[in-house]
Formats: C-alpha cells, structure tokens, sequence
C-alpha cells in the first residue's frame, strides 16, 4: 500500500512555500524602491545641472541688475545661507533646490587669483531634494543629490 | 483541501505580481539606460559647438501627425581622433556638422501615431536617437587648409535630407548619403526628444533639452501603445537638463 503525506508535512511544506513566496514580494518590493529612487536620482541630477548653470549664467549677465556683483562680492555658504532657493517641476515630480557659492581659497585663507578683485574662483554647489525638507525618507534612504562646480572670474569678464 | 487551494491561488497571485514587478523594474533601467547615453553624448557635442552655429528643426512626421521629435545639428571642432583642432590663428577650426534626430524606424508598424505639445507626436515610444557626423562640401581633414576648408552650418532646408529613417536599427544605408562619415543609433526605445534655443530670454545661449522613455512595461504591452499620449504618462521617465555651449 502506497503512503502518502501526513496532514503535517502538508502544513509544513505549504508555510515553506508561502515564506519563500513572502520572501520573494518583498525583495521585488525593495527592488521596485530602489528603482524608483534611481529614475528619481536620475531626474535630480539634471535638475541640479540645469538649475546651477541657469542661475550662474543669470549671474554673469547680471540678471536681475545687481546680481553680479552680489555672486562675487559675497559668500553664501551651506547651509545655512542659501544663494538662491527654488523649485523644479520635471513630469509629476516636483523638486526643490538650494545653491551655494563661496570663495575658493587656498591653504593659507588667501582667495586664489592673490587676492585680486577680479581674478577669484567661485565653487557653487547646489543641493536637490524631493518628497521631504530633510532629503530622507523611511524605506528610501537619501531623496536628494548634489552637484558643484566652479567659476573663474577671470574667463567671465 | 480548501486551504491548500486558497495557498495555491495566493502563491499563483503573487508570483505573476513578482514577474510584472521585475519586468517594469527591467524596463525601467532600460529606460534610464537610454537616457542616460543620449545626455552624456548630446552634452558632449553640444558643449564644444558654437551656439551661434548651430540649429534646430522638427522632424517630419513618419506616423499619422505630429513630428518625429527635434533634430539638432551645429558645427564640430572635434577631429577624427575626437581632439579638438584649432586653425593657425587659434581660433576653433570647424569641420564637421554634428546633427541629433529622433526618428521611428522604417517599417515600424505598431503606432498609429498622433500630434502631442509642440506638434511633436507623442504616441510612439519606440523611436531612435541619430547621431549623424558630416563632412559637407570639399572633404576636410586635419592636413588640410584650416581656413580654405572650413565647413558652414547646414542650412534648415539642407539638412531635411540627412533626416532619414533607418531600416529598424540598420543604419548602414545612411553612410552612403552625401559627406556622412559617422552614423550611430544613439538611444532606442525613446517617446520624445526636444530641444530649444534660449526658452528664457533671461538665460542667454541655453539650450535646453528634454527627453523622455516609456519605463513601465504594462504600459508598453498595452494595446493603445502607440496611438495614446504618452507625455505626461506617470509611465514616462523625463529627463531635463541644459546645455551651454563653451564657444
């Protein structure tokens, strides 16, 4: 006569199933995060790259009037004091930025170009975030990103 | 028996989820993939033009209405080797048209097609990105004249030729039009490539790009692909971003 399962081993190779079954929507869950995160880094990152050289061209051509010689003559250092603050529609996803621009300086606390008033080197960063003010979300690690580069007064005149 | 039914129907349900989650997961990356290259390359060209020797155009429509996307072309210093040449007083040495298209591909037949913002179809999420190097008039090299030699921007009405359709992702037909002498599919699977000369007055010298893919794959296996909008589709990745040439 042929044996076949115990109601037990049925229960048991069943809970298997469903735990690997559990196990496998959760990883596709933290997958489906992930992926979404990186379409999201992705969008930052142009964000970031277009609103920091709009913002600097705007900048050397002086626009509005005044702004110029306030992005040369003054440091806005993170985070606490922004350059300028805006916000980026892209798709459904709305984005938030700050940028940053100070002197760059070297060992000595000299601004390079020895200090003339016209030959300095600006590092302006910018700092993008989405979905929340403090750039994190639970399950999401970081929601923002960052970019930087620098702007030689000499080669704007 | 019932509740080993119920599992079963349960383990059935969440498996075909995994398979549409890791699909549109997969299509997603290919999407962010395409975009990603179009970017680095289209920033790459575009930052050593001039932008006073450069142009856009639309597309003509391959589908029912509405243009393929934006075609983008402007004068290259960039040599065959990718170095940039000067001409003997210093001045970049332009040799070459560098020309950016999105088109769909002949004999695609799975879009109906259909005008979106800006006259551009919308619709088809399977067209290609070109990137088209041409040598126009007296062929040019470094050896020859740099001033004698220079090239002139192609003209709007001159370039409507070199916006040709490639035969699915065979583009070797396109080597044999006049002065081409690089031909490549870019990105494929792109819905929308747009670009604008100085969108904001206040922003001189921008040129701002957009560009789109369908990431989802339900979306792309949907029987109204093709002829649905697809622009603001939550489906849709878009990338932004600008260019200011450095010439």
């Amino acid at each position: 006569m042929r044996r076949g399962f115990t109601l037990g081993e049925v229960l048991v190779s069943v809970a298997l199933m469903g735990l690997a079954l559990l196990t496998l929507l959760s990883v596709s869950s933290t997958a489906l995060r992930a992926d979404r995160k990186s379409v999201l880094n992705l969008t930052a990152a142009g964000v970031a790259d277009r609103e920091m050289n709009r913002a600097v061209t705007m900048a050397l051509n002086d626009k509005p009037a005044g702004d110029k010689d306030r992005f040369w003559q003054q440091n806005f250092a993170y985070p606490a004091n922004p350059w300028k603050t805006g916000s980026s529609q892209v798709g459904k996803d709305k984005f938030d930025y700050a940028i940053y621009a100070v002197d760059v300086r070297d060992t000595t606390g000299t601004d390079l170009g020895d200090g003339a008033t016209d030959n300095k080197v600006k590092r302006v960063d910018i700092v993008v975030w989405w979905w929340s003010g403090d750039g994190q979300r639970q399950g999401y690690g970081k929601t923002q990103t960052s970019a930087f580069r620098l702007v030689n007064q000499g080669d704007t005149q | 028996m019932g509740l080993f039914v119920t599992l079963m129907a349960v383990g059935y349900l969440l498996l075909t989820r995994n398979i549409g989650l890791w699909r549109n997961i997969s299509a997603s990356e290919d999407a962010s993939l395409g975009i990603k290259k179009a970017h680095r390359m289209v920033e790459h060209d575009l930052l050593q033009c001039n932008f006073n020797d450069m142009n856009t155009a639309i597309v003509p429509p391959s589908l029912a209405s509405g243009g393929d996307g934006t075609a983008v072309w402007c004068l290259s210093a960039a040599g065959p080797t990718g170095a940039t040449l000067m001409a003997p007083d210093g001045s970049a040495f332009w040799q070459r048209n560098i020309l950016y298209y999105l088109v769909v591909p002949a004999g695609h037949t799975s879009c109906a097609g259909g005008s979106g913002p800006g006259n551009l179809d919308d619709r088809c999420p399977h067209k290609v990105l070109i990137r088209k190097v041409i040598d126009s008039g007296t062929p040019t090299s470094p050896a020859s004249d740099p001033i004698a030699d220079r090239e002139a921007l192609l003209t709007g009405g001159a370039i409507t030729a070199y916006l040709t359709r490639p035969n699915g992702f065979d583009v070797s037909a396109m080597m044999g039009e006049p002065g081409v002498t690089q031909v490549e599919i870019v990105a494929n699977n792109l819905l929308w490539f747009e670009t604008k000369r100085e969108p904001d007055p206040d922003i001189p010298k921008e040129i701002q790009v957009d560009i789109r893919a369908v990431r989802n794959e339900e979306l792309q296996t949907l029987q109204s692909i093709g002829s649905a909008p697809l622009y603001d589709s939550p489906g849709v990745t878009t990338h932004l971003f600008s260019v200011f040439p450095r010439n």
